[in-house]
């Protein structure tokens, strides 16, 4: 029986997130590490194609930057401006300042209502905020209708990829879950068979839900709408038929103009899954007729993210998950490692700001490779912001005492140059005379599945010395 | 709007004047997108299609006389009429007329021809409902149609 | 001192590849560039740096400023290293005599290896080095190369295809350069990544070695010893029989001699 990743030790016995634990029990399953790098790298390789379709695609990476840069620095303008517009077009505007405030506001139209069945399309900032478990516990019944999420729920996981939140899982395990839960045969592990199932399970679910609850992918300023963009269609479903619809945003997601769309829903698909675009785009600009429509708009720490000079442009994502796909750690130690709920390279930018010590291992689940910034449609700087998070992580102290003691050792040596030789020639000696598994004890973590470097006779200063005759 | 969501909202706006970065202007030079028409002599209707195709979609590209008999065959007789947004996401297949004069070339072109405003709902549909969330294997028809044809109609 | 060049080694080379060092000093020799290899800055910083201890790694790159400030060009054997000096040398105050000008300065005159032979020298130049090697070789640019200093497009990029590496092993005779399913993923060194992640630097390693070896290279060449420190460790650990060379040696016809 193989592991499940949700599982793995993500929360070590300090209550932080232990992502070097999470990656290793990952990578004990050798094949399914294997299987999972391939499935994503798939994907990146789709959004390859994609993007090479686009002529002038750097460009318009560029001016999808700089729209969300020019919104979020003048994001109180743009929040006010879509609030009159929208509530002008007969929607209700909320303000959330966190996740509690968000939860109460949704239960607060609900039990309004006397609405207890709730269907969800896809959205990662319920997620964050835990709505499913605040309703559940409150007799609200919450279907998550997006067909990935719909199996994590079952499944009692989270999201393992903000696009794909059920990569990690391999068919056979979502046939065991359907065989568990919607009754299909034992073994049925096709997915068109399995699709068929859930498409007839979620369809009494919306015909019986008294609301439905979506995402907001892009909120327009100018026109107080919103677009939703899915592939499965299951959030026009639940806006057609539920009497009331509610949409949770991040305050962030607020773009200035219609004209902007164009720009992002042309990079968003492509980057995330190599479609030329999502199979619907949704243009909501006011409830349909007998419905009411309430929109929530929520902070949850992105006021402080954008108070931080240095990681401000984080808040530029648009959700697509290119930087999960591409990053040769995400791919190897699967999204649950990342104990956030968004998790890889922008995960480990984002999350930080909400708990560092909590998170502090994320900004250091890299090798600063850069990949993430370069498929990023929005040109976020991630490797630079990781590369800042590990300073921060530092400066407040959430390293192990072990860790800081060794850097300042070797920093001690290193700007000893004399001292450095010094122990250089004893390392290289004693790399030679000392009994291979010796040799590699000392060597510690770095051994376990590599040799260390051959130690030359002479290190190069050496060399030149007697060569070139160098000054001393 | 509730004493505290009003006092949620304060606090909110206040904070976000509080964060916001040194002010970055507005590009507002036009995308210099070239187009596909543009770019390789491809006529509009040829990409329209093979990007259609490309969606899962069935493009058929027919002298404008034959579109009611094209779409009386696809919709095998059905006629109720109800909205756009009320029909699609529940048909099993959906078929779409457009005149060929009202394609465009990118989705600039498009949001620079429509008021989004116009409806309160309003979708661009690129294929039939779709999943590929167990393990990357295409499902077409998760939710919604199973089937999406669009009739290109010539003058 | 105004067209003086300097070549800066960086500790690990030093200490355990001085071969590699040894070889790009005969590169450039032969191509006519007189070079320096100053004393007294062992490192940059990087390592430290990028553990998340960049306050206590700035004497380092303080003393390489002080070191470096003198040369006009700074020529180091290394992509992650001159990423790093050309990102923060700027961040060093005035100290020690030098003006807070001085470390920007240095930042702007750093280059990197095979960034310097290509740019400044030319390919043109680089075949009359006339070196040969005689077999099929993989290519492996480090990532801070290959995405901080530009040596070659990034497969993530909409740019017209470049390859610096790859143009100057065009300047060798006999060489043959195989493609790889996944051009420029990661190896998985990371400096402490290495071993703070050791399970997924391990994977990592170990894939890019498995794509390498299924696409029938007989070696590995690269521009970063670190890569090649940790691919090497790997490789010998399962017995590969990989040999592994930097840029450097190829060019001045050293690979293969040890």
């Amino acid at each position: 029986m193989t592991q499940r990743s949700f599982e793995l030790p993500v929360v070590g016995a300090s209550g932080r997130v232990d992502h070097p634990a999470a990656a290793a029990a990952f990578n004990a399953d050798v094949a399914r590490t294997e299987w999972h790098d391939a499935s994503l790298w798939f994907v990146r390789e789709k959004r390859d194609r994609a993007a090479s379709t686009v002529p002038g695609w750097e460009e318009l990476r560029a001016r999808a930057s700089a729209i969300k840069e020019h919104a979020l620095t003048h994001l109180d303008e743009y929040l006010v401006q879509f609030e009159a517009n929208a509530t002008r077009n007969g929607m209700q505007v909320h303000w959330a300042r966190d996740a509690d405030e968000h939860n109460r506001i949704v239960h607060g139209i609900l039990s309004a209502q006397g609405a207890s069945r709730l269907v969800k399309s896809k959205s990662m900032l319920t997620e964050e905020c835990g709505l499913n478990p605040y309703l559940e516990a409150r007799g609200i019944e919450v279907v998550d209708t997006d067909l990935g999420e719909r199996i994590v729920q079952l499944r009692g996981e989270g999201p393992s990829h903000i696009v794909m939140p059920a990569i990690h899982l391999r068919k056979e395990e979502v046939g065991d879950t359907f065989h568990d839960h919607l009754g299909t045969p034992a073994g049925l592990a096709e997915p068109n068979a399995l699709a068929a199932a859930a498409r007839e399970h979620l369809r009494q679910r919306f015909l019986a839900a008294d609301c439905t609850l979506t995402g907001i992918n892009f909120a327009i300023a100018e026109t107080g709408g919103f677009v939703v963009c899915t592939n499965e269609g299951n959030a026009d479903l639940g806006m057609a038929l539920a009497p009331i619809h509610i949409a949770s945003v991040g305050i962030e997601k607020i773009i200035p103009r219609v004209e902007d769309l164009g720009v992002f829903l042309r990079l968003l698909a492509r980057s995330a899954t190599g479609q030329a675009v999502t199979a619907y785009s949704t243009h909501v600009h006011g409830p349909r007729e007998g419905q009411a429509l309430h929109v929530v708009l929520v902070d949850n720490g992105r006021t402080r993210q954008l108070a931080r000079e240095e990681f401000w442009r984080s808040l530029k994502c648009i959700r697509c998950g290119a930087c999960m796909n591409t990053c040769p750690i995400y791919r190897r130690s699967g999204g649950h490692s990342y104990g956030s709920t968004v998790p890889g390279p922008i995960g480990s930018v984002l999350t930080p700001g909400l708990d560092l010590d909590r998170y502090a291992t994320l900004p250091f689940a890299s090798t600063l490779c850069g990949s993430c910034t370069a498929v990023c449609p929005v040109m976020i700087d991630l490797d630079t912001q990781l590369f800042r998070w590990r300073q921060r992580v530092v400066e407040n102290g959430h390293v192990s005492l072990a860790k800081r003691a060794s850097i300042d050792g070797a920093t001690r040596v290193l700007d000893r140059p004399r001292l450095f030789r010094l122990l250089g020639a004893v390392a290289r000696i004693g790399l030679r005379i000392l009994p291979a598994p010796l040799a590699r004890r000392a060597a510690g973590v770095w051994g376990r599945t590599r040799e260390a470097p051959v130690p030359p006779p002479q290190s190069f200063r050496a060399w030149y010395r007697r060569h070139r005759g160098g000054a001393a | 709007m509730s004493a505290p969501e009003r006092s949620a909202r304060d606090a909110i706006l206040a904070a976000v004047r509080e964060a916001r970065p040194p002010a970055v202007a507005r590009v507002e030079a036009p995308i210099a997108s070239p187009t596909p028409a543009g770019n390789g002599g491809i006529s509009r209707t040829d990409a329209f299609n093979a990007a259609g195709i490309a969606a899962g979609a069935d493009v058929t590209v027919c002298a404008r006389g034959d579109v009611a008999r094209i779409v009386d065959a696809a919709l095998g007789g059905a006629r109720s009429v109800l909205s756009f947004s009320d029909v699609t996401p529940f048909a099993a297949r959906v078929v779409v007329v457009v005149n060929e004069e009202d394609l465009v070339d990118d989705l600039h072109a498009a949001y620079a021809r429509i008021d989004v405003r116009a409806h309160p709902f309003g979708a661009f549909v690129a294929g039939p409902s779709k999943t590929a969330d167990i393990e990357q294997s295409l499902v077409i028809g998760a939710h919604g149609p199973k089937a999406l044809s669009i009739v290109v109609g010539r003058a | 001192m105004a067209s003086s060049v300097a070549l800066f080694v960086p500790c690990y080379v030093d200490q355990f590849f001085p071969h590699v060092a040894i070889a790009a000093l005969t590169v450039l020799e032969r191509l006519g560039i007189q070079v320096d290899v100053p004393e007294g800055a062992a490192c940059c910083g990087q390592p430290a740096a990028n553990a998340g201890f960049a306050r206590e790694g700035h004497s380092t790159i303080a003393r390489f400023v002080d070191v470096y400030a003198p040369y006009e060009r700074i020529i180091v054997l290394s992509g992650s290293c001159a990423v790093h000096v050309k990102q923060h040398a700027g961040e060093v105050a005035a100290h020690g005599g030098h003006a807070d000008t001085a470390g920007a300065g240095v930042a702007e005159r750093t280059t990197e290896f095979c960034s310097y032979l290509h740019d400044e020298l030319g390919v043109d130049w680089i075949a009359g080095l006339g070196a040969t090697y005689d077999g099929r070789v993989a290519v492996h640019i480090g990532c801070h190369a290959l995405r901080g200093l530009g040596l070659a497009k990034p497969s993530e990029l909409q740019v017209r295809p470049f390859d610096k590496v790859r143009a100057l092993l065009g300047a060798v005779r006999g060489l043959e350069i195989v493609d790889l399913a996944r051009p420029d993923e990661c190896c998985g060194f990371g400096g402490t990544f290495a071993v703070a992640e050791p399970a997924v630097s391990t994977k990592m390693g170990r894939d890019r070695l498995r794509d390498v070896a299924t696409h029938g290279a007989q070696a590995l060449v690269s521009t970063d010893m670190s890569c090649v420190m940790h691919l090497d460790g790997l490789a010998r650990r399962e017995r590969m029989g990989l040999p592994m060379y930097h840029v450097a040696e190829v060019l001045a016809g050293t690979a293969g001699a040890r």
